[in-house]
């Protein structure tokens, strides 16, 4: 469902550069619930805005459903998102000007090019919000406007959910119905669902954990299940790049200064640029 | 629908910028139809008037009066004259079927109040000969006698019978009082429909311009004959401008075109400064909806479709103000139309649908270009970027 080969992602500031991620490899399976847990900082959300096809690798491939997104041109990479992605964020990311009903059907314009407010209607019941479906969003809790924001994804009848913290603003007991809806939604749809997280109860809930710091994948199985089902030991596909690897990313690399100016600004446990190792 | 409420739902009435912009457009469209339509309506008057009034055949008029006589305003401001004894005669050269002398003056009545009209002293023959028949009452007969243009009759609610006071500036205490005689079928020609028709000599009279006239129409039936005519006229009247109609026509038309680019021109820009105030608030917009925008983008939006959003807001701009500046054009015309009557001036006004058509078509493609370049702005933004703006 979901490869990356190799991704590395670096910044420009000024005249430096920040390297967000470092050859970062994995591979999720159709179906699977993917935890990636990492504290603030370590490139879990530059991670899956790749995946997502909102953000483009330095270096590296994506590939979803066997498509890489390295070569999708903008409109390409639209319509990849209104196809095969739904995105939960946590900051809900709902229209302020829209209700709640309206902002499940700007999903569904999105995907199938027209509206259907019955089965818009029905997706709000889903996430058991039938009764405010005409409550702008200032007047929902938090909780409430996750749900929406989970009706939103759910509209697009997704492969692949991608949630960001997103029950990082919710109080313990919403975020377990939060949590609780997602996994119900990937267990009865066949969902594949991956979830950005620092909080490891979170993690504990999705079938795998996948631990990143400092850009690397440093722990890419175990994890415990919440939810039944075998447990799979998974390669730990991340690795340090050495000096020729990084040669080799040099050479292939599509963006020139990113690569550049990871060959200059390698350093063991930062982030940040400067000597070259 | 939905998702261009994102956009639309911030036009309300409530909010200042849209009302501010909107305000741009209703007075950018405004000007523009109003001074098209008072150059369209002067080019129209003047035409149809002259070719009314001349057919095919000559103009004399002094030389003094050139240029408002070009402008085909002759008729309605003051210019030279010409003695009477000077034109006698020109009936008899061959060719020449019709010798119209004419004193035209602009007048008021207790009626119309600041609204001019036009008062014109012909002979009984250039009346009858070169105007449609009356459709009530009869010519004149005695020298306190009038006949009505249709629409002056219509203002004046005035029938054959009733007396009316013909005065030389709005709210003069004394006037020339003449009584109503007929009222003449319509030329459909504005300046001769609302014009009150008197014997020469008593608006010579009452004008205190005895034995002068300041335009004289010479018609030549048969249009092998004009040359011969105009030799002749050029020869004994040196001292006259003699026009043929068609040159008037073409010295009208050049001067009125000259004038209709003018008032293009100033329409013109306001229309640019319309266009600037829509570019400068769907800019605004698009800076405000940054997040919305990168949560379109998220869904799957294309660059087109977000194109196309703040390019609807755009024309929404436009969709309001263009109909009421169209409204706000035509009163301000008739406003102009009805200050410059208070001074002596005629100005009339027509209103075509290619006025309104154009108003409308000009105000929704300024908005459509002044709203692509931020629009485009937005389509173009990077989705991670719109989604972490604050």
């Amino acid at each position: 469902m979901v490869r990356l080969v190799d991704v590395y992602k670096a910044y420009r500031i000024g005249s430096r550069y920040l390297v967000v991620l470092r050859g970062v490899s994995l591979e999720v399976e159709r179906g699977e619930s993917v935890a990636i847990l990492g504290k603030s900082g370590s490139g879990k959300t530059t991670l899956l805005n790749i995946i997502a096809g909102l953000d483009r690798p330095s270096y590296g491939h994506v590939y979803v459903d066997g498509v890489d997104l390295v070569y999708l041109s903008e409109d390409e990479l639209a319509r990849f998102r209104r196809s095969r992605v739904s995105f939960i964020f946590q900051s809900y990311n709902l229209i302020s000007e829209l209700t709640a009903l309206e902002n499940v059907m700007l999903a569904q314009k999105a995907r199938f090019g027209r509206t259907d407010r019955e089965e818009a209607l029905r997706t709000l019941r889903l996430v058991g919000l039938e009764g405010h479906a005409n409550h702008r969003p200032h007047e929902l809790s938090g909780g409430q406007q996750q749900r929406v924001a989970i009706a939103m994804a759910l509209a697009k009848s997704p492969k692949l959910i991608i949630a960001d913290e997103p029950t990082g603003a919710l109080d313990s007991k919403t975020r377990e119905q939060v949590l609780g809806l997602l996994l119900d939604v990937k267990d009865r749809l066949g969902t594949t669902l991956l979830v950005v997280t620092h909080d490891v109860d979170v993690a504990r809930r999705m079938e795998r954990i996948v631990r990143i710091r400092d850009g690397e994948i440093v722990e890419a199985g175990g994890g415990s299940r919440g939810r039944g089902g075998a447990s799979r030991a998974l390669p730990l596909l991340s690795r340090r790049a050495g000096r020729a690897e990084l040669a080799s990313a040099v050479a292939h690399a599509t963006r020139t200064f990113s690569a550049l100016a990871l060959a200059t600004s390698r350093q063991p446990g930062s982030g940040a640029c400067g000597s070259p190792r | 629908m939905t998702l261009y409420r994102i956009v639309l739902a911030d036009l309300n009435p409530r909010n200042l910028r849209t009302v501010l912009t909107a305000l741009g457009i209703v007075i950018g469209v405004a000007s523009l139809v109003s001074l098209l339509a008072i150059g369209y309506g002067m080019r129209a008057a003047v035409r149809e008037n002259l070719e009314g009034l001349v057919n095919m055949g000559f103009i004399l008029m002094p030389s003094g009066g050139t240029s408002s006589g070009g402008l085909g305003l002759g008729s309605v401001s003051p210019m030279g004259v010409i003695p009477e004894g000077e034109i006698e005669g020109i009936d008899e050269i061959y060719g020449v079927s019709l010798v119209t002398p004419v004193l035209t003056q602009v007048g008021f009545t207790r009626q119309t109040g600041d609204s001019a009209l036009l008062v014109i002293g012909t002979p009984l023959s250039g009346l009858e000969k070169g105007l449609p028949g009356l459709i009530e009452g009869s010519y004149w007969t005695g020298d306190r006698e009038a006949v009505l243009g249709a629409t002056a009759a219509k203002m004046l609610s005035a029938k054959p019978g009733d007396r009316i006071e013909i005065l030389k500036r709005p709210y003069d205490k004394e006037g020339l009082s003449v009584r109503v005689v007929g009222i003449l079928s319509s030329t459909g020609t504005f300046l001769q429909d609302q014009a009150i028709y008197l014997p020469l000599e008593t608006v010579q009279e009452f004008y205190g311009q005895e034995g002068v006239v300041n335009l004289v129409f010479v018609r030549v039936d048969d249009p092998e004959a004009a040359e011969a005519v105009r030799e002749v006229l050029v020869k004994r009247y040196p001292d006259l401008m003699i026009v043929e109609t068609d040159q008037v026509m073409q010295n009208v038309g050049s001067i009125l075109g000259i004038l209709d680019a003018v008032l293009l021109g100033i329409g013109s820009i306001s229309m640019l400064i319309a266009g600037l105030s829509i570019t400068n608030s769907v800019m605004m917009s698009v800076n405000e909806k940054v997040r919305e925008i990168g949560i379109l983008k998220a869904l799957g939006y294309t660059r087109g479709e977000i194109l196309r959003i703040f390019i609807v807001e755009g024309l929404a701009y436009s969709a309001v103000g263009g109909p009421i500046g169209v409204a706000a054009g035509v009163l301000a015309a008739k406003f102009v139309s009805s200050a410059l009557s208070v001074r002596g001036y005629a100005l009339p006004l027509e209103f075509g649908p290619q006025s309104v058509v154009a108003g409308l078509a000009i105000s929704l493609a300024v908005s459509l270009i002044a709203s692509i370049p931020p629009a485009r702005r937005a389509a173009s933004m990077r989705v991670v970027e719109a989604l972490s703006h604050e």
